[in-house]
């Protein structure tokens, strides 16, 4: 007997981008709806803010977006190199694991940001304690995920890639790396937003430059508009972090995507 | 010549195997069967050099074993392949590895798999195929290695009756053809009886009896009575050295 409703289908999304356009309307939706309800200038309509965003962005918002993301950028991959190296480190090292990991464990709850003032008073008013706060809350997940990563290899699988009489190089290379590197994606990945709020904190302070000043700014100046266009610009910044992130694994963790075997062959 | 001399290996307090010994010819088979934690596959493993025997030794070729030998390929229950590389490329980077070209690495990779008849297969990740074409992959990164011993750790148990059916008879005419010589671990009597000339019944980390296997390489026994005795004989044997 057929089946009343074939999955294969039924594709809601067929065409690259429409997950996107939806995800947009729906938020736009919700966002119209909010203004419409409260009937207040606090919170400004999407086509309002849209029309300010986009004449915004070329001279204004673009510099702004810039030093935010060069903050970021640079936090994030100093981040997964440190943390990348201690996390296999201790992943493969009992003795290291016995020593950084109640280290990493004591550390990883501190509630960095409240750090900022004394890294400011270290490191100056410019990037580097801005930079470095990321750095501070990003790089205990990657160091945890690194370890979990390398503890998650199956025994056999190891016994295989020895059996092989491969050298410690390429141990790392064939083996270490690549089962490590989706826990590092799925990291990075909650690490980019925890990063955003952090980089909107951090920049709240002694900066005259990044997305997070200017909506500060815009918010004193009681200008809402502008400041809705900040924190649509924001939150673009995230969303093509993101989809940075998934280009990234869909090249680099093609084998997480692959079919399923058809079994009875 | 595989050579076992008095070996014991134990991780932590507990003895994995206790004064073992035991001979394997050049180019023969041994099939090692025992119930679970019986110290078989810690055997496999020291005769792959991957763990160290506390006492004894294990001399291959007259050659110490003292660490991983290059001709030696070892096949694991779960296969042991690594899922982020394709079929071609599990089979390909022990070989550049290895420092052979790569003109030359995927000529042999291509023969190997046309001969496991899986070369259709050979783009897609191990996670996409069915077990019986993953253990074929697994069969096929052993051979390439051109190994002259292979040892492989109850590589169909985790197949289907039919499936393991093919692998065994694969595993005989790979033998046949190669001339190598196979060790292989199993709980199955009769794969053991199919593909073991040797029948080696492992309890408590010692070998506990020695059986030449008259029915090697044989689906249908000409005489079912005496090879139903024998079958016997070895549950017998598995059952006392299990107690």
């Amino acid at each position: 007997m057929k089946p009343m409703f074939d999955k294969r289908k039924i594709r809601l999304f067929k065409w690259p981008g429409s997950r996107t356009i939806y995800a947009a309307a729906c938020v736009l939706l919700l966002w119209q709806a909010l203004h419409l309800a409260l009937g207040s200038r606090l919170i400004p309509s999407p086509g309002q803010t849209l029309i300010r965003f986009w004449y915004l962005l070329p001279n204004v918002l673009s510099q702004h977006l810039l030093a935010s993301l060069v903050r970021i950028m640079i936090a994030l991959v100093v981040s997964l190199i440190a943390g990348g190296v201690i996390g296999l480190w201790i992943g493969m090292n009992k003795r290291a694991d016995q020593l950084v990991t109640p280290v990493v464990y004591l550390l990883y709850p501190l509630p960095k940001i409240a750090f900022l003032p004394i890294l400011m008073v270290l490191f100056g008013l410019g990037n580097a304690p801005k930079i470095l706060l990321i750095f501070l809350v990003v790089v205990f997940q990657i160091i945890i995920a690194a370890r979990d990563g390398v503890r998650e290899i199956p025994q056999p699988l190891f016994h295989s890639v020895l059996s092989l009489d491969l050298s410690r190089k390429d141990l790392y290379r064939h083996l270490v790396f690549p089962a490590v590197l989706p826990r590092i994606m799925t990291a990075l990945r909650i690490s980019i937003g925890i990063s955003i709020s952090v980089l909107f904190f951090a920049e709240s302070f002694a900066t005259t430059y990044g997305i997070g000043y200017y909506i500060m700014n815009s918010w004193l100046l009681v200008n809402y508009v502008d400041m809705f266009s900040g924190i649509l610009a924001l939150s673009l910044l995230g969303f093509g972090l993101f989809s940075l992130l998934d280009l990234a694994e869909r090249r680099f963790c093609r084998w997480t995507q692959a079919g399923k075997p058809d079994e009875g062959r | 010549m595989i050579k076992v001399d008095h070996v014991s290996i134990a991780y932590g307090d507990e003895a994995a195997l206790q004064d073992v010994s035991l001979r394997v010819a050049r180019g023969s088979t041994c099939a090692i069967i025992g119930a679970s934690g019986c110290g078989k596959t810690t055997l496999l493993y020291a005769l792959a050099g991957l763990i160290r025997p506390a006492f004894g030794q294990i001399t291959i070729d007259g050659q110490p074993l003292l660490n991983v030998r290059t001709r030696t390929s070892l096949i694991l229950q779960d296969f042991g392949l690594l899922p982020w590389k394709t079929v071609r490329d599990n089979l390909v980077f022990p070989l550049r590895a290895r420092g052979l070209a790569a003109l030359d690495s995927h000529n042999l990779v291509n023969q190997t798999l046309k001969s496991l008849a899986i070369l259709d297969q050979a783009d897609k990740f191990p996670g996409a195929l069915s077990g019986g074409q993953r253990q074929r992959v697994a069969i096929g990164r052993a051979l390439v290695l051109q190994p002259d011993l292979l040892l492989m750790d109850e590589a169909s148990s985790a197949l289907d009756a039919i499936t393991r059916e093919h692998i065994q008879q694969l595993v005989l005419k790979i033998w046949q053809q190669n001339k190598l010589t196979l060790l292989l671990v199993t709980h199955s009597i009769e794969e053991a009886l199919f593909l073991g000339q040797t029948i080696l019944v492992m309890g408590r980390g010692r070998i506990a009896a020695t059986i030449t296997n008259p029915w090697f390489g044989q689906e249908t026994a000409a005489d079912p009575v005496s090879r139903a005795a024998l079958v016997q004989t070895i549950r017998r044997q598995l059952h006392e050295a299990d107690v």
